[in-house]
């Protein structure tokens, strides 16, 4: 690196980043061959969820958030919004299920289990905030007994759940983006350390897997 | 094995997981992501044609004072003298109590009170204040507003043991039998009138500008009431009924909240006074051993030891032989 | 629009009790509707570390 180069940032961010995840690395054409079980598709499923979750939210963010209780098609959206949660918290927990008895967080992955943990302890206040937004009897009820757990802990002093305007605020912007920051660094990092090997059945069979080349030249990361 | 060989076995396992050096195969990621995009899509639009989603309308203060006035009218004067359950709740609304605590951790009140609420002068005399027209309902809070506050409480007392025998007249206002109640009836009789009219949900709903979204006062006040409880009954919605994970109807709720909502059902959360900074204090301290699994040792090992990935990854073990 | 079926109407509850029914010592009070979500979790998760995955044969054919 030239001593100008050493200087900008942008060219030491960049080279940190395409150092970490080169492109082929971020969209690699090649798995480990020990990847063949359908519990492995469930953190793309609980990916795609998200994606439904929040195209549907922004349908309904659209026209305000009065408009489903009033026609047909606000109220359709409004289902898929429901439904597509339901999917969310779903499929998650059996991608959690899988990769705890996989013990996902092996070979220097723990940051991918923490903020895979954080990501779903993030989603239900976020889905807390969509209940309380609701504007119906739910809504009500929700938030005037959920606001005696928040006050318990000093929470309710700034997070005011029978607040319609705070509570639609944390719903629609601040906490979908934690969710979506989250979940970036999830994906990122699973792109940047791959997915967990197989536990060795035994430490000789650790020293006598192949040490074959991948096909497409991805690296092992 | 002494503790630093397993320690060491430990890393070099470690060491082993970081990085595949076997066999790879031909993989179209953008592919899976579109066909699992497609998949729940189509998942979600199914659900949404078969089941749609709940929508039960709210409950106003007009519907319920119409509904019930011999309720609303209890509950208004109980707001009167401060001994409803928001009367008497603590920070962040008043300091009638210190709140919840869990030995010497006392949030609730150390974060003192930042959503002050007086209900005597919110829910009942400030909007009685805002009727115009009316002299024998201005001098009727101009006495109780002059009156001790131990003729205050006599009046409320003595109303309130009135009203366990009031009946509903049908064109909407009650009767309680004669008792010396002072001001108290006259000033009730013009609320209940007020929130009949569905005035009272807009008076609550006023603040300092003209746009309202804050439901504090007008929500807080029903909660008082049996409005929202007797329907969230109706639904098993209350707390002792699991009501934390149920919806409305027969739709699925929150299911993840299945073990936050499970201490509240035994002992002692049950019964306790501090229910609430007790239990999300377990539920913190679990959530913390949730995100720092792989630092537990037990835990952390557990996977190991009841081989469900050996079914994981039966395609790789058999090619290995 | 109109659902297929209508969830709108009373929910079925699973109870089971241990202790006494009039004051039980703890009471498991559950919809029908999250004991089915729960246990279609379970059979989703079982399923699918059991069911086999294409591309095996494929694999061990090459």
């Amino acid at each position: 690196m030239s001593v100008s180069d050493q200087r900008s940032w942008t060219v030491r961010l960049r080279r940190r980043a395409v150092g970490a995840l080169p492109p082929e690395k971020l969209l690699p054409d090649g798995q480990p061959a020990y990847v063949s079980s359908w519990i492995y598709v469930f953190g793309v499923l609980s990916l795609t969820s998200l994606v439904v979750i929040i195209g549907s939210g922004s349908i309904l963010t659209l026209k305000g958030p009065g408009w489903w209780h009033f026609t047909g098609v606000g109220h359709f959206f409004n289902s898929m919004h429901l439904w597509s949660v339901e999917l969310f918290f779903f499929f998650m927990v059996v991608h959690l299920w899988g990769k705890y008895w996989m013990a996902a967080w092996r070979g220097g992955r723990r940051r991918v289990w923490i903020t895979g943990a954080v990501t779903f302890l993030v989603a239900i206040p976020c889905a807390l905030t969509g209940y309380v937004s609701q504007q119906n009897f739910d809504a009500q009820w929700i938030s005037t007994q959920a606001k005696d757990a928040m006050n318990s802990v000093g929470v309710g002093a700034f997070f005011n759940l029978t607040n319609f305007g705070q509570m639609y605020s944390y719903h629609v912007l601040l906490l979908p983006v934690a969710v979506v920051v989250l979940v970036a660094a999830h994906v990122l990092l699973v792109r940047k350390h791959g997915v967990v090997p197989p536990f060795p059945l035994a430490e000789e069979s650790a020293a006598q897997e192949s040490p074959d080349p991948s096909p497409s030249g991805a690296e092992a990361s | 094995m002494t503790r630093a060989e397993r320690r060491a076995r430990r890393q070099r396992l470690d060491m082993a997981s970081r990085a595949w050096k076997g066999p790879y195969r031909r993989y179209d990621l953008v592919k899976e992501a579109s066909i699992a995009l497609g998949v729940v899509l189509a998942l979600t639009v199914l659900l949404t044609i078969l089941f749609s989603s709940p929508d039960d309308p709210p409950s106003t203060i007009k519907s319920w004072a119409t509904a019930d006035p011999v309720d609303f009218v209890t509950t208004a004067t109980t707001e009167l003298d401060g001994s409803s359950a928001m009367g008497g709740y603590g920070p962040p609304y008043n300091h009638a109590s210190n709140g919840q605590h869990i030995l010497f951790i006392r949030v609730q009140k150390w974060l003192g009170v930042s959503h002050p609420i007086n209900t005597a002068q919110d829910f009942v005399i400030t909007p009685l204040q805002s009727i115009t027209g009316q002299p024998s309902l201005q001098q009727a809070i101009a006495r109780y507003q002059a009156a001790s506050d131990k003729q205050q409480g006599d009046w409320t007392g003595a109303y309130e043991k009135g009203l366990k025998d009031a009946k509903a007249r049908p064109d909407g206002s009650i009767a309680v039998a004669k008792g010396d109640y002072g001001p108290v009836p006259t000033m009730l009789r013009y609320l209940l009138g007020f929130a009949q009219s569905g005035g009272l949900d807009g008076a609550l709903l006023a603040s300092k500008q003209f746009y309202q979204t804050d439901y504090t006062k007008p929500l807080l006040f029903m909660s008082d009431g049996s409005v929202l409880s007797d329907r969230a009954m109706a639904e098993h919605l209350l707390g002792k009924q699991w009501g934390m994970m149920n919806e409305t109807g027969s739709y699925p709720g929150q299911v993840w909240l299945w073990l936050y909502t499970f201490w509240y059902q035994i002992k002692p959360f049950s019964t306790s006074a501090n229910a609430d900074i007790l239990v999300l204090t377990i539920m913190g301290v679990l959530s913390l051993a949730f995100v720092l699994i792989p630092f537990i040792p037990g835990v952390n090992a557990l996977p190991r030891w009841i081989p469900i990935y050996k079914l994981i990854w039966r395609d790789h073990y058999r090619a290995i032989g | 629009m109109a659902a297929v079926f209508n969830l709108n109407h009373h929910a079925t509850y699973l109870d089971l009790h241990i202790g006494k029914s009039s004051s039980p010592f703890f009471l498991f009070h559950m919809s029908l509707s999250n004991v089915l979500v729960i246990a279609v979790m379970f059979v989703v998760f079982f399923a699918a570390i059991l069911l086999p995955f294409p591309g095996h044969r494929a694999r061990s054919e090459s």
